[in-house]
């Protein structure tokens, strides 16, 4: 665990009460917690801060996840960033949608806490050259389960 | 009519006439010509020789019997060939009756289906739209939720749980969350029963005075924790209307409360009458921030807010003006918004005087 302190996280969630848990459980952890509270206020710290690990809700005021996370990925001063959504739009579709980016992961609220801790603990311990492989990693096991799960139903 | 028949008649017995007298290809091409216009006119074939033995044997008065077996065997040669082109023609004639049912039939088949499929989209219409509404609310739970669950499981993990200050922020956050749940129901179930018309209103004399005034009360403590000066004017009124006062009573107190939401400390927020005959106009008025104009037209829609709107984080449903209009709508009424940004917004109610 030691190895993700004084890590920067940012989490973007124009819901303060979402954003507030996100802070207080990673601040026990010793990560540096920054909140943006609308799309454009993510783009602008996601730029100024480059955190280690973004937390972003999809359905904000201003630009919404979606734009902000292409906008991110476009440019090559940020599309290092690992994202990871964090929003309560949990349809396979548009889980689907969100797996079309090269996004760390897609996390539907409500969320359990320990699990959201790990995954931050997971990317933010992990070298550079492993993060490829935690990414493609995570992307095949969600999308199994999405599709396995299309088809139970 | 009558005068085309007899015209018809005539130019039969004339073209007639100049066969037995000169026997000309053109006398019988214009017998055949004739006969398309007996077909079209409905003048059978048994009328044809009807007239044609009558014409004979006027024309055959005076003639010795060698002249008259003559002439009727000549007529004969012409009755003929006007037969064989009113067969013809008659044939030709009743094909296009039979393509012009055909095509009748046609049409119908597709106006028919044509009609089959709009029923069907608007069947799709009505089925996506409450699919869309159910995604809406099922999002509108996930985040009160999610702090609620949150919340507990954080002070449960321990690490930074012993902090007061934090447990006193979780459980604030807690029991706000659980009031949007509570406001959440609420707002489902009174919308719900205003879009099924089978709910029946309680309808009776409101006096506009009472329900102004009740309203005001009840929005009261809320506008006195923002400092908000509540204000009814003029303060007095006289004017009844018809209606559910508990819905009335629901529908000026979303206003209200949207109106003080909106509104910054210290502001003002006041509910202007005014009788317009045969109607009455409630203006309730806020010195907010005021509605964007690109989200104006949408305001009254469900979920409008949640569905992108470029709104900033407000503790709401999206269902509260929804219901508003609704309310009014079923007490024959209206309900509209004017809006200058930054300097506040007047939502109008409009509601049938009761005499």
């Amino acid at each position: 665990m030691s190895s993700i302190e004084g890590k920067t996280v940012l989490i973007a969630d124009d819901h303060p009460g979402i954003a507030d848990l996100v802070v207080m459980v990673l601040e026990d952890e010793g990560v540096t917690v920054e909140t943006a509270s609308d799309g454009y206020e993510a783009l602008e710290k996601a730029r100024s801060l480059h955190p280690d690990l973004m937390f972003l809700d999809i359905m904000m005021p201003g630009i919404d996840g979606w734009e902000v996370a292409s906008q991110l990925l476009a440019d090559d001063e940020t599309a290092d960033i690992p994202i990871v959504f964090l929003t309560a739009r949990a349809r396979t579709e548009e889980q689907l949608r969100g797996w079309e980016m090269p996004i760390f992961d897609y996390l539907t609220k409500p969320f359990v806490l320990e699990e959201l801790l790990e995954k931050a603990c997971s990317i933010l311990s992990a070298d550079r050259p492993e993060m490829h492989e935690l990414r493609e990693q995570t992307r095949k096991q969600k999308l199994r389960r999405l599709l396995g799960l299309d088809r139970q139903q | 009519m009558e005068s085309r028949e007899d015209d018809l008649r005539s130019s039969y017995l004339r073209i007639l006439d100049e066969y037995l007298t000169a026997q000309t290809e053109r006398s019988l091409y214009n017998a055949s010509l004739l006969s398309k216009a007996f077909v079209e006119q409905g003048i059978g074939p048994e009328e044809i020789v009807a007239l044609h033995s009558e014409a004979i044997e006027k024309a055959g008065k005076g003639l010795s019997a060698l002249e008259r077996a003559r002439s009727v065997s000549a007529s004969f040669q012409f009755l003929l060939e006007v037969m064989i082109t009113y067969g013809v023609r008659y044939k030709e004639y009743l094909d296009l009756k039979l393509s012009d049912a055909t095509r009748a039939i046609e049409m119908q088949l597709e106006i028919d289906r044509i009609r089959a499929e709009e029923s069907i989209r608007t069947q799709e219409q009505v089925l996506r739209s409450k699919e869309e509404f159910l995604s809406f609310v099922a999002h509108e739970l996930r985040n009160p939720l999610t702090v609620v669950m949150g919340s507990i499981d954080y002070m449960l993990r321990g690490v930074g749980a012993g902090d007061p200050e934090r447990q006193r922020k979780l459980l604030e956050r807690t029991r706000e969350s659980t009031e949007q749940l509570l406001r959440l129901i609420n707002d489902l179930l009174s919308i719900s029963q205003m879009d099924f018309t089978g709910q029946t209103l309680n309808v009776q004399l409101v006096e506009l005075d009472d329900l102004v005034h009740s309203a005001i009360l009840e929005a009261d403590a809320a506008a006195r924790e923002k400092g908000i000066e509540l204000a009814m004017h003029p303060p007095h009124r006289t004017e009844k209307v018809f209606g559910d006062r508990n819905w009335l009573l629901i529908m000026l107190g979303n206003l209200l409360s949207n109106a003080i939401k909106y509104t910054p400390e210290g502001g003002q927020v006041r509910i202007e009458t005014a009788n317009l005959g045969r109607r009455v106009k409630i203006d309730v008025i806020d010195t907010g921030m005021g509605v964007a104009p690109e989200l104006l037209p949408h305001i009254f829609e469900k979920f409008y807010r949640v569905k992108g709107g470029p709104t900033p984080f407000v503790q709401g449903t999206g269902l509260g003006l929804p219901l508003v209009k609704r309310i009014a709508e079923r007490h024959g009424g209206d309900v509209s918004v004017k809006s200058t940004q930054g300097e506040g917004s007047v939502f109008t109610v409009l509601l049938p005087l009761a005499e």
